[in-house]
């Protein structure tokens, strides 16, 4: 379990290279079949310490792998995954979520599914976030989001954020009823 | 998908509409008033005995001045000022007072001792284990007060029935010939260090002069609770060994009253008081 | 070569005492020599021994930094947080021991959530109100003075410390202990409950309350959050006792 903490911490922690990502793979492929001839050594009734570990450290290793082959195949920077090999975040390319599952229980690494994200509806598209450099490569549908979004706000000028809130992105029916009450704010007439 | 569950799951929105506000109950009987009276009254008459045992440590030793100033102190109890002939009936009074106050407080004050072996055992233990300074003075305080059930119960016994026999010859013989020195030396003990521990731990208890800085305040509290235990233990000493040494000198005439003026073979001649000379002690 | 060497680490015996209710095993002291190293603490040392040399021994760490509050011990005969306590202020021979008080798990593990559970019950500690809250309304204000006062007071993370450090609750297991009057202190002060002290006396006004406390201070001397519990329980007993007269 501690080797797997320091793989985690040396090779997969925010700063990330392709060539570290892959011996970290194959590093904790490794540890996941030696996790599979676990035993243990203490024999005491209750709640053993010990056990508990014997018991998590395989699935703990399956998320670790779930973490750093995600990692390894994502070839760009976003947020805290910053590949040093693919500086740029690269929304055409990978403006999707990573889907992990474990199909096979003897396999050693996960199935990787991707979903789309859906620019279109978005009531803030990717853009630039204030810091960093601007030099996203922008997803194809972005501009036009952007522009509409502008849009909606400029002929909402003069409406209430209820409106202009239900124009961009309307989220009030999701809420439980009881909860769906229009909040006051400090400094804000009603 | 967040649509459906909300639609499903109408027990959730009906419990939300009260999320987090509970009711006022209806009114319950009322809980006792007692238990804050006792512990008043624990705290007040623990005071009150606190009170007294200062005073009269200083009435007591007022013998370290002369036999006569403790000779018109005793007067003074059995109302000289008001009275041609001395009243020991009004000691008894007093000291009957004291013995309630005693008695109350130490009937009180067995709700705080340990009520089986098991509790007594704990405590021992924890107290042992905390190194606690304050704790400890709790044990303190118990073993003491509890050697006060049976020391003090003597000597205000003693007082109440034989109060004429207060004056420095009379005490002395007590003392010395009645053979009551070993226990006045436990007693004396046990009395100023529980005096002063209870008071210290009035003070916390209750909040007394609080200031700003609780730290530097209880620093200050216990200084003041060992001053005041060194202080009473140090005069009640030299008092007690006084009356021991008077004792050992009146020892052949043991059970003969003072009289002011007339001195033992031996003696200096004390101070002759100031006013009108008292009237010799007629009884015994 | 060097003229000096740093000085050799000292040598410490981690005396611990392990149980496990309910299994046949018999309360018994373990010794566990451990090397100290710069700055360690007791949870860094518990740990070297689960690792090193006894992966069965039973002890709750969370947060490691006096916040969650699981890993209150008795060190040394005191109740203590391990992960706050340097082994360098400690002796080379340090004993550890379950608190008291609380359901034993196992080795150095209670169950203090149990315990608190039951007292929070007892003593209602929550906001009573006769109102439901308005959702959508702004939230009334607080003086910050008052805001800062409360907080202070809602700083305990029950860790049990001041349970196992009170003499009274060990003889006396009913009693509610600091933890318990310091929440109805801090309920006391929120303007938002709705409680009176005629309320409150219902709660704290007898010997398993605020007047079963002897004013020992265990609990104060203790607390590792450094709590005013011994001006919060004079105050209330101030309170209560108005109520009785």
């Amino acid at each position: 379990m501690s080797r797997m903490q320091d793989i985690m911490t040396d090779k997969v922690g925010i700063f990330r290279r392709g060539d570290l990502l892959q011996e970290a793979v194959t590093e904790l492929q490794e540890l996941l079949l030696r996790s599979r001839r676990i035993g243990i050594a203490t024999r005491r009734a209750g709640s053993n310490p010990e056990l508990v570990s014997a018991y998590r450290v395989q699935k703990m290793l399956k998320l670790a792998l779930c973490v750093a082959w995600g990692a390894l195949q994502r070839t760009e920077s976003r947020g805290a995954h910053y590949r040093e090999d693919h500086p740029r975040r690269d929304d055409a390319g990978w403006l999707r979520r990573t889907l992990a599952c474990w199909p096979d229980p003897a396999g050693t690494l996960p199935r990787l599914d991707y979903e789309a994200l859906d620019v279109s509806r978005m009531e803030l598209p990717p853009g630039w976030r204030g810091y960093g450099a601007r030099d996203a490569i922008a997803h194809p549908a972005t501009a036009a989001r952007a522009a509409e979004v502008a849009a909606i706000r400029a002929a909402g000028a003069q409406a209430d954020r209820f409106t202009i809130q239900n124009a961009l992105m309307p989220w009030e029916d999701l809420l439980p009823a009881p909860f769906r009450g229009r909040n006051a704010r400090l400094g804000e007439t009603s | 998908m967040a649509r459906s569950l909300e639609s499903s799951a109408p027990p959730f929105a009906g419990k939300a509409a009260r999320p987090c506000s509970t009711v006022l109950p209806p009114r319950r009987l009322r809980a006792s008033r007692w238990p804050a009276r006792l512990d008043l009254l624990q705290s007040l008459s623990g005071l009150v005995l606190a009170l007294f045992l200062i005073v009269h440590m200083f009435f007591v030793s007022s013998i370290l001045i002369s036999h006569e100033a403790f000779y018109r102190v005793a007067r003074f109890f059995e109302g000289s000022l008001f009275f041609a002939e001395p009243q020991p009936w009004l000691v008894s009074v007093v000291v009957g007072g004291v013995l309630a106050v005693f008695v109350l407080h130490a009937w009180l004050a067995l709700r705080k001792f340990p009520a089986s072996f098991c509790q007594y055992r704990v405590f021992a233990a924890h107290q042992e284990g905390m190194r606690h300074p304050d704790t400890r003075l709790w044990w303190i305080q118990l073993w003491t007060g509890f050697a006060l059930f049976f020391l003090g119960t003597v000597h205000l016994y003693g007082m109440l029935t034989q109060p004429a026999l207060i004056g420095p010859y009379e005490s002395a013989d007590r003392i010395w010939s009645g053979r009551m020195w070993p226990l006045y030396l436990f007693l004396l003990f046990a009395v100023e260090i529980h005096g002063s521990i209870g008071l210290y731990r009035l003070a916390i208890k209750w909040g007394w002069l609080e200031g700003s800085d609780p730290v530097v305040r209880r620093r200050r509290l216990r200084l003041a609770k060992t001053l005041f235990s060194l202080f009473f233990l140090g005069l009640g000493l030299v008092t007690l060994a006084a009356y021991v040494q008077l004792g050992i000198a009146h020892a052949g005439r043991a059970g003969e009253p003072y009289r002011p003026g007339r001195v033992l073979a031996g003696e200096a001649v004390p101070q002759p008081g100031p006013g009108t000379p008292l009237p010799p002690r007629t009884g015994g | 070569m060097t003229t000096s060497s740093p000085p050799a680490p000292r040598r410490l015996t981690l005396r611990i005492l392990r149980s496990l209710p309910g299994a046949g095993e018999a309360p018994h002291w373990q010794d566990f020599p451990v090397e100290e190293a710069e700055g360690m603490t007791l949870f860094i040392a518990l740990s070297e021994i689960r690792a090193l040399a006894d992966p069965s021994l039973q002890f709750d760490f969370v947060c490691r930094a006096g916040i969650c509050g699981s890993c209150g011990m008795l060190i040394n005969g005191r109740p203590g947080l391990a992960c706050r306590s340097l082994t360098r202020d400690l002796p080379a021979l340090i004993t550890l021991a379950p608190l008291p008080v609380f359901e034993l798990i196992g080795d150095l593990s209670v169950n203090t959530g149990k315990w608190m559970r039951g007292m929070a019950e007892r003593l209602e500690t929550w906001i009573h109100a006769s109102a439901s809250p308005a959702l959508t309304a702004v939230e009334a204000p607080m003086a910050p003075e008052l805001a800062e006062a409360i907080y202070e007071l809602d700083r305990c993370i029950e860790c049990g410390c001041c349970v196992a450090g009170c003499g009274t609750l060990r003889m006396r297991e009913a009693f509610v202990g600091a933890v318990g009057l310091n929440k109805i202190a801090r309920f006391r002060l929120d303007p938002r409950d709705e409680r009176s002290d005629d309320d409150y006396y219902e709660l704290i006004g007898d010997d398993t309350g605020v007047f079963g406390c002897m004013s020992l201070l265990g609990c104060h001397d203790v607390c590792p959050k450094g709590l005013p519990l011994q001006t919060q329980i004079a105050f209330l007993r101030r309170k209560m006792a108005l109520q009785g007269v």
